[in-house]
């Protein structure tokens, strides 16, 4: 695939804009750059039917810009062409957001909810709404109204998660990463996340928990460039080295697992900053021996 | 987001639609209705000898008895039409091998004049039936060439004189409602009326030697003519004969002292007249004396005998004077020196001036139109020099191709005297060569067209396929080269997919088809080589003139096709061998001299095209020509394109030997003397292996075997051979009604010989297998019941020409020629005159190998029978099935459809009079066809029609369609790529005609008439809109749904 730097050098605004859209970059500076004379001089007509989607890329990064002119402009237009569509509604809304005016905005969604109510959308924007107003209960809470309507909706229980943890309930967004992972079980990313929830809530149990998952992740991604799982591994296997609650027969078991993928881990560290960065290595050995030193079943 | 995707399927289709639309036009088709739209016929003439300039029309007349009306200002030089003067009676004429003979041996009617009558708008012709030695008038409508009126006039009176050799004299006078014709024979003049020619008056003979010019005489009540000619004292007379009068009135009679008639015998004497004022009329006379001075006389003066001009040399060519000047007259006289002098008769002096100056070595040619005189040149180079009357000046040269051998010119729309100057492009030229070309040139040199009149003399005919030359190469070298295929530009393509096709489309599908040949004609008299292309109406490709051959004149040259190349055997003088390109022309190698001494006559010459032993298609062609002259041992050169070698064949078996090439190569020697009988003489080619006589000769023969006729006295008619292209592609059987196999007897070496006597039919000898038809056991009893008299009997023989065995033999009697024969596949057909039932019979033979039974063949039986693959092979003759059929019209020539596969029903193709070609099914022809009815269940099934004698002539099935192919001779049918399409050259005395056939009715790999161009192009254009239109709603609605 094209780089979006070759995409750049070329200049055509047309294939930047499309490039940045079909790519989901959110490049508000260089949308605007290329887009604003397909809404302010009126060069739209040209793009034929793919000026609304330009209008509406335009429309979002000048809201991101503070481009408040421009983002009139664009809303205008699609408003002047779609005038019953929820999809503009919802640009409205965002304005009215951008703009500072939550009254206005929850106006807006509610009305489209009522108009809409199986529009996903509509109910993403009202519960950013809540968070954009720093009122995470409630955005916790409309997240969760949400989820009982779409219940596959991953990207909602990953947002609901991260305002569990945002919240500091810790074992709620466990129970969110969860579901992720049994929604898509071959992303590794979601195992990381869970992991680092379980890690965060310590324990000899929760921390072999994530030191499953971390595992896990290093199965599904392999390599040594895993290095969020890596770093995890490693500071879970400490943890649980250093542990003190367990039984005889299980720490002789445990300790040579845990040995087993903390060596693994910083196996991988030390291969990956060997080939990526090797002025780091001397650093990060000193940090992993500093790990090590603490616990002797580490150190074989 | 969904309608990008919509919008880019929406785009494929309809990229892929315009795709299909692009590529179907290289999807070639040919369609049904293209037959009878791409077929062409090309009219002849043969030799011009008159011609005359008439406005924008040109009458032409050429001494095979056509006279023909064509327009000076089209270009393609066609006829606007053309007939042909029929003799009077019948000649019999011998027939050759193939129904070929020389043009000299074909007696046609001579036009000695050709006018066109002013006020009637006729075509007139004088004519001489040599057949009856009378003369004719015929008057034909300008402009369509009706035939309004024609008188014949027996030769009832005496000869002039004995001294009179030219006996095809003859004149013409033109009077508004009268026709003066003169018998330059016998001295009559009849007058005839012109409208419709009912005669008037006959002129009471005239006492003179031979008349030698006449001169209508239309001055007040003297309405008649003057006759000149020589009397019988050797002096020139001139007689009056007024039209209604009783006597004729010599008005005067002038003797050249040193006059006389020249030695050739040419007509030597000329008036020339005008009507002058006060009912006078000046004439001149003109008489070559034989000192080479040239006398004349007037016939107006007091004292006119006795005048002379300086001689200029012998007249070869008469040239009316239109001197406007009253009470005088002058001509125009071409000297043996080349120089036109006029001479001008005014008050009793002759005057004389030099017109154009001599020129040598000059043409005995020349002619005047209007203000100008035409002499023919060959200084620098053939052509023809202009020159003004009034100052003699030369005005202009048009160049020639070859030796002139006729000049006419005129000018377009005719001359009127006003109009001296300025007007040189108008005039027109024509020439005729030696070759036989007839060019229109115009006097700034253009060419108007070209006629290829030596097209009437064909002699051999090859039908090749064409296949283009590369892109670039050249066709430099040839003459006449005419664009061949004209590269058709893609909208033509287009518009052929939408539309019915157009002859112009043709062009780019034929060559798909192999419908496009190259027809090699070899013109005998003029030697010529002309290739005309198949498609585009016959368009001459190129024309190559053929070297004479050494020590002979007019020698017959043969063609034989090898590869890419035509070899040409000239057996004239020690014999000349040229190889040319089929496509351009070229030269590719020649042999001057083949050592052939003394000259061999061309019957006892054999050709064999040798297989190349290298792959590599730049060696030579390799020829081998085996002189049969001595029957006892037979001579053969060798020619490998670039040498010739010889030696002689011996006549001794060999012990080991090598075939030649893949298949072993036999020859026979076939002596019909024209005592009678016939004897046959079969013999093998080989190179013996063992013991090489000569390590330089490596080729023997041997001996065979032998055959003869019967009886000695039989004269052999007419031979025909197979043509092995046919035998190598039929099917080996014929499947029975009820699945049984009939094994048909397929020998290419087989040889058909009608021969006739003029005895009582005899036992036939025990070893030959005689039978005898229905008819002929009739004519047996008829003939028993005269009483002995002499039966004129027809034999059929068929031989073998490999073993020499006789194969089959069979009579009919009360039998005349001519006797057509061809031999297809297992099939002989012949026809002949049945002189005692008044009819044309037609006898078909099929042989027969074996039959296979209906359970002889299946997965776990075989057939007893062993199939035959030499001639070798078992002594049993083929089973011979025989049967005769009445043909309404008499048949001029036969001929077979031949395909690519041979899987299309065979037909037959029947020349007949007048000139046109039957397509005839062979099942009608098919002797197992059963007399017995109601037919049986497997009869039926086999699609057997129950036997009627007639055959008969379904005008859909003529294939000319309403065209006469003149004096019809030879049929010459070629495959094309398409199993269902043959395609047919009809070659007549004066005419070419080539079409399309479809032998089996049924053109069952082409379109049918019935294919809807207008849906397919309707359903086409509706989903192209369709798909666009589609495409528009869908990117509609995924925008709808996009911005709900």
């Amino acid at each position: 695939m094209e780089e979006l730097d070759q995409v750049l050098e070329r200049g055509d605004s047309v294939a930047i804009l499309r490039y940045l859209r079909h790519n989901r970059i959110r490049a508000s500076a260089e949308v605007v750059q290329h887009g604003q004379d397909f809404v302010a001089k009126g060069k739209g007509s040209s793009l034929g039917i793919e000026a609304w989607p330009v209008y509406e890329q335009v429309f979002l990064a000048a809201l991101d810009l503070g481009e408040t002119l421009l983002a009139e402009r664009a809303l205008g237009l699609l408003r002047k062409q779609f005038p019953d569509s929820a999809r503009v509604g919802r640009l409205v809304g965002m304005q009215a957001e951008a703009e500072g005016t939550y009254a206005v905005a929850a106006e807006v969604y509610k009305s489209l909810r009522e108009a809409h109510p199986t529009d996903p959308v509509v109910w993403k924007r009202w519960v950013s709404l809540a968070k954009a107003q720093g009122d995470l209960p409630e955005a916790i809470k409309r997240c969760n109204e949400y989820l009982k309507v779409f219940q596959n909706d991953s990207s909602a229980w990953q947002e609901l998660a991260e305002l569990y943890l945002l919240t500091g309930h810790l074992g709620k967004a466990a129970f969110c990463y969860e579901e992720l992972v049994l929604s898509g079980p071959s992303i590794f990313s979601h195992h990381v996340a869970l992991a680092e929830v379980y890690a965060a809530m310590g324990g000899a149990e929760s921390l072999r928990l994530a030191r499953k998952h971390y595992a896990q992740s290093m199965e599904l991604h392999q390599g040594d460039d895993n290095l969020r799982s890596l770093y995890g591994m490693c500071s879970t296997c400490h943890a649980l080295a250093r542990c003190t609650h367990k039984s005889a027969h299980e720490d002789k078991s445990d300790a040579a697992v845990n040995g087993a993928l903390f060596k693994l881990a910083v196996d991988k560290l030390k291969s990956h900053y060997r080939r990526v960065n090797p002025s780091m290595l001397p650093l990060v050995e000193v940090t992993l021996l500093q790990q090590a030193i603490g616990d002797a079943s580490l150190q074989k | 987001m969904p309608y990008p995707c919509f919008r880019r399927i929406s785009i494929f289709v309809s990229f892929m639609y315009l795709s299909f639309l692009f590529l179907i036009p290289s999807v070639y088709a040919l369609y049904e209705e293209d037959a009878g739209k791409f077929d062409w016929h090309k009219s002849l003439l043969g030799p011009v000898c008159h011609a005359r300039f008439e406005g924008n029309f040109l009458l032409l007349a050429s001494s095979y008895g056509a006279v023909a009306v064509a327009s000076a200002s089209n270009s393609d030089g066609s006829l606007l039409w053309r007939q042909v003067i029929p003799l009077a009676a019948p000649v019999a004429l011998p027939v050759r091998d193939g129904g070929t003979m020389d043009k000299d041996e074909k007696p046609a009617v001579k036009v000695l004049e050709l006018v066109l009558h002013p006020q009637k708008r006729l075509v007139m012709a004088l004519t001489r039936d040599p057949s009856t030695a009378a003369l004719g008038v015929w008057a034909w409508r300008l402009f369509d060439g009706n035939l309004m009126w024609h008188v014949t006039v027996p030769a009832s009176g005496v000869p002039l004189g004995k001294r009179v050799k030219a006996k095809e004299g003859g004149f013409l006078a033109l009077f508004p409602d009268t026709v003066g014709a003169v018998d330059g024979e016998t001295g009559e003049i009849y007058f005839l009326s012109a409208v419709d020619g009912t005669r008037i008056w006959k002129a009471p003979a005239i006492e003179l030697m031979a008349v030698t010019g006449v001169v209508p005489v239309d001055g007040g009540t003297e309405k008649g003519v003057v006759v000149v000619g020589e009397g019988s004292d050797g002096k020139a007379q001139a007689f009056l004969v007024r039209l209604g009068g009783e006597k004729a009135e010599k008005i005067k009679s002038v003797s050249f002292s040193d006059g006389g008639l020249i030695s050739h015998g040419t007509p030597s004497l000329h008036a020339f007249a005008r009507p002058a004022p006060a009912r006078s009329l000046a004439l001149l006379l003109l008489s070559p004396s034989s000192s080479s001075s040239l006398s004349a006389a007037d016939m107006q003066l007091v004292n006119p005998s006795g005048a002379k001009a300086t001689p200029h040399g012998v007249l070869s060519s008469p040239i009316p004077s239109s001197h406007p000047s009253s009470l005088s007259a002058s001509c125009l006289v071409l000297s043996d020196s080349g120089a036109v002098v006029e001479i001008t008769l005014t008050q009793g002096k002759f005057m004389q001036r030099l017109v154009a100056p001599p020129s040598s070595p000059s043409l005995p040619l020349a002619f005047r139109a209007g203000p100008y005189v035409l002499r023919g040149e060959e200084n620098q180079g053939p052509g023809v020099e202009v020159f003004r009357v009034v100052d003699g000046q030369s005005v202009g040269r048009v160049r020639g191709r070859r030796s002139l051998r006729g000049l006419w010119a005129g000018i377009r729309g005719g001359w009127r005297e006003e109009e001296k100057e300025g007007r040189e492009s108008d005039l027109l030229v024509l020439t005729v060569d030696k070759a036989e070309t007839l060019v229109l040139q115009t006097m700034d040199d253009r060419l108007v067209w070209l006629r290829e009149e030596c097209l009437a003399d064909v002699a051999q005919v090859l039908i090749v396929d064409h296949r283009p030359p590369a892109e670039g190469e050249k066709r430099s070298g040839t003459e006449d080269v005419t664009e061949a295929l004209a590269t058709s530009p893609l909208f033509e393509k287009l518009l052929s997919v939408v539309l019915p096709p157009s002859p112009s489309s043709s062009s780019v599908r034929d060559p798909h088809f192999g419908l496009t040949k190259i027809l090699l004609f070899l013109c005998a008299p003029s030697s010529r080589l002309i290739a005309l292309l198949s498609s585009h109406g016959g368009t001459i490709l190129w024309t190559r003139d053929l070297p004479s051959v050494e020590g002979r004149e007019g020698a017959r040259w043969r063609m034989v096709q090898q590869g890419d190349e035509v070899l040409l055997v000239g057996e004239g003088g020690e014999g000349l061998a040229i190889w040319l390109d089929i496509v351009t022309g070229h030269e590719i190698a020649s042999l001057p001299t083949l050592g052939l001494t003394p000259p061999a006559p061309s019957s006892s010459l054999l050709l064999f095209p040798i297989a190349s032993s290298s792959s590599s298609s730049s060696s030579p062609p390799r020829l081998l020509l085996v002189d049969t002259r001595n029957a006892t041992g037979h001579r053969a050169r060798f020619l490998d394109g670039s040498s010739c070698a010889q030696g002689a064949l011996g006549g001794r078996e060999a012990g080991t030997e090598e075939s030649l090439g893949d298949r072993p190569i036999f020859y026979h020697t076939l002596s019909t003397p024209s005592s009678g009988g016939a004897s046959l003489q079969t013999y093998r080619l080989f190179k013996p292996s063992s013991a090489p006589s000569s390590p330089n000769w490596p080729f023997q023969s041997a001996v065979v075997g032998a055959s003869s006729l019967p009886s000695p006295s039989e004269l052999v008619v007419s031979t025909a051979y197979p043509d092995v292209r046919e035998t190598m592609t039929a099917p080996s059987s014929h499947p029975l009604g009820d699945g049984a196999l009939l094994l048909k007897y397929l020998n290419p070496y087989l040889v058909a010989l009608a021969s006739t006597a003029s005895l009582p039919p005899s036992p036939p000898p025990a070893s030959l297998n005689v039978t005898r038809d229905e008819g002929s056991q009739e004519g047996r009893r008829q003939g028993g019941d005269e009483g002995g008299k002499e039966v004129s009997t027809l034999y059929v023989t068929l031989m073998d020409t490999v073993s020499g065995r006789v194969l089959y033999r069979v009579s009919h009697f009360h039998v005349q020629g001519p006797v057509r024969m061809r031999l297809v596949e297992n099939w002989l057909i012949y026809s002949y005159w049945n002189c005692k039932a008044q009819r044309t019979e037609i006898g078909s033979i099929t042989l027969y190998d074996g039959f296979i039974d209906r359970k002889g063949l299946g997965l776990f039986t075989s057939p007893e029978f062993k199939e035959r693959t030499s001639s070798f092979d078992g002594d049993a003759s083929p089973v011979a099935l025989q049967q005769t059929f009445l043909f309404p019209h008499p048949i001029l020539t036969l001929g077979s459809t031949l395909t690519a596969r041979g899987i299309t029903t065979k037909a037959l193709l029947v020349g007949f009079e007048p000139g046109q070609i039957l397509l005839l099914d062979r099942r009608l022809l098919d002797p197992r066809r059963p007399t017995a009815l109601p037919l049986s269940k497997t009869e039926k099934a086999e699609g057997l029609l129950p036997y009627a004698p007639h055959l008969p002539v379904l005008p859909p099935h003529v294939v000319t369609y309403n065209h006469t192919l003149h004096g019809l001779h030879s049929l010459y049918t070629a495959p094309s790529s398409l199993e269902s399409t043959t395609l047919l050259l009809g070659v007549g005395d004066l005419d070419l005609y080539f079409t399309r056939l479809y032998p089996s009715h049924k053109p069952f790999d082409l379109l049918p008439d019935t294919f809807n161009h207008v849906l397919v192009s309707l359903v086409l254009l509706i989903s192209v809109v369709g798909v666009g239109f589609l495409g528009k709603a869908a990117q509609a609605k995924a925008l709808r749904e996009a911005w709900a």
